[in-house]
């Protein structure tokens, strides 16, 4: 047992990175770092994390703050990238997207890498705005507090992209429930 | 307005809204991360930096075969805890807010569903204006000049209920985020093509929701619509009261370009 790296607060590095690794992961992925270089990308994150452990300062959340740095080192990345290689144009920061459920998923069956499909597809109808709120609030389990600060925005504006985003994937999982039967259907019907 | 409700969270509000494999594929979104693998080679990059420079500052004396045990042995818990860490995001680590049966919900591994079930019936034969029981009957016997009082609002699971169709009659409420943002979204989309209809709309919404949550962006669509329709000295007179009442609004580049406001 090693004690922590700064204020008791704070976990210890190993910790911090055990806990968080897989939300960074996921805040990399939402802003378009592919998935080969998602590794890197959360090692830098995690570099910057280590070297600016003592100037976090409880103001906001580790979330809050972890994030801020995740989405900081996700643009250096897309502009590392664009300018290199030119691969990520706007067009394919979509495609990179919506081509990483199959890689990324360790879900075992094939009905919950499918589901997993789903969703993603359906965040990627909404406006980046709209889906990084719903994302941290209803994927990461954020406050409304934790949310707004993480983007900068007011909770109130932060609520209503809340709101907006939840309207769009209804109508989104409407519109496909026409088109796919199995999910008008999604459990065994009744005599 | 800076009390803003912490609405239930999408898959505890309403068993229906959400059909199975949309709940199911936002269940495993949670549990997206790097393998055990990635996470290793990760944290043995990461360590090559952080662990020489934290044993030296921490512990400079340490047998070096004492930090490698203790290395090797962290190394089982630092897997588990990245096998774990799914389920750890679960429950908000730092959230101070209170969720409704949060406690329980550490026995299983992902996100449980907490929804208290509203009996169907309740909704079914719910009245247009939105928030049914007890709040209607309420209305129904005060004056209307007395909205219920919006931390009332906030306690009812149901409050941030649906996206029903906004109210038609004008009976004010109290506020009810869905609702007003369908209804708000709704005046956003004929803002260009119909502008005098977005216009209707966001007077619908002032009369609906006198005291609700988003006055702010009713007022952007709002002023936005008066200039379509040509009535710019209202604009102007508008915005610049928006520009004095919410200062620090993500429209306020916006309404200073629109009403001419360097």
């Amino acid at each position: 047992m090693t004690p922590p790296v700064t204020a008791a607060s704070v976990p210890e590095f190993r910790v911090l990175f055990a806990t968080y690794a897989g939300f960074v992961w996921r805040v990399l992925r939402r802003h378009g770092v592919p998935e080969r270089d998602l590794e890197d990308a959360c090692q830098e994150v995690f570099l910057v994390v280590h070297r600016r452990l003592g100037e976090f300062e409880g103001r906001s959340t580790l979330r809050t703050w972890l994030y801020a740095i995740a989405a900081r080192v996700a643009l250096g990345q897309r502009r590392k990238a664009h300018v290199k290689h030119e691969r990520l144009s706007y067009g394919e920061h979509d495609a990179a997207f919506t081509e990483q459920p199959q890689a990324a998923t360790q879900l075992d069956s094939a009905e919950q890498r499918q589901a997993l499909a789903l969703v993603e597809a359906a965040l990627q109808t909404l406006d980046p705005d709209q889906r990084e709120v719903f994302a941290l609030y209803e994927l990461e389990s954020m406050t409304m507090a934790e949310v707004a600060g993480a983007l900068d925005i007011p909770e109130n504006t932060a609520l209503y992209r809340l709101y907006a985003a939840r309207d769009k994937l209804r109508a989104y999982v409407k519109r496909r429930s026409v088109a796919v039967p199995a999910l008008r259907e999604p459990r065994r019907a009744a005599p | 307005m800076t009390m803003t409700p912490e609405p239930r969270r999408w898959v505890d509000e309403d068993p229906n809204t959400l059909p199975d494999e949309f709940a199911a594929g936002m269940r495993g979104y949670r549990e997206l991360g790097p393998d055990a693998e990635q996470s290793l080679r990760m944290w043995q990059q990461l360590a090559r930096t952080v662990e020489p420079a934290s044993s030296e500052s921490l512990q400079p004396s340490a047998a070096a075969s004492g930090v490698s045990l203790a290395k090797r042995m962290s190394w089982g818990l630092l897997l588990t805890a990245v096998a774990i860490a799914g389920w750890w995001y679960a429950t908000p680590v730092a959230a101070p807010v209170a969720v409704p049966g949060a406690g329980p919900s550490h026995a299983m591994p992902v996100a449980p569903l907490r929804a208290v079930p509203v009996p169907p019936a309740a909704r079914a034969t719910g009245a247009p204006s939105t928030p049914p029981s007890a709040h209607v009957d309420a209305e129904a016997s005060q004056p209307a000049s007395e909205p219920v009082p919006p931390g009332k609002s906030q306690r009812d699971p149901r409050f941030a209920g649906r996206a029903a169709h906004p109210p038609s009659t004008t009976t004010p409420v109290a506020s009810d985020p869905a609702a007003e943002v369908a209804l708000l979204t709704r005046a956003r989309r004929v803002l260009y093509s119909v502008p005098a209809r977005a216009l209707e709309l966001t007077e619908e919404h002032a009369r609906t929701y006198p005291h609700g949550t988003f006055a702010e962006e009713r007022e952007l669509i709002a002023i936005d619509a008066l200039i379509n329709v040509g009535r710019t000295a209202e604009a102007t007179k508008r915005g610049r009261a928006f520009l004095q009442m919410y200062p620090h609004s993500a429209g306020v580049d916006r309404v200073k370009a629109l009403v001419g406001v360097p």
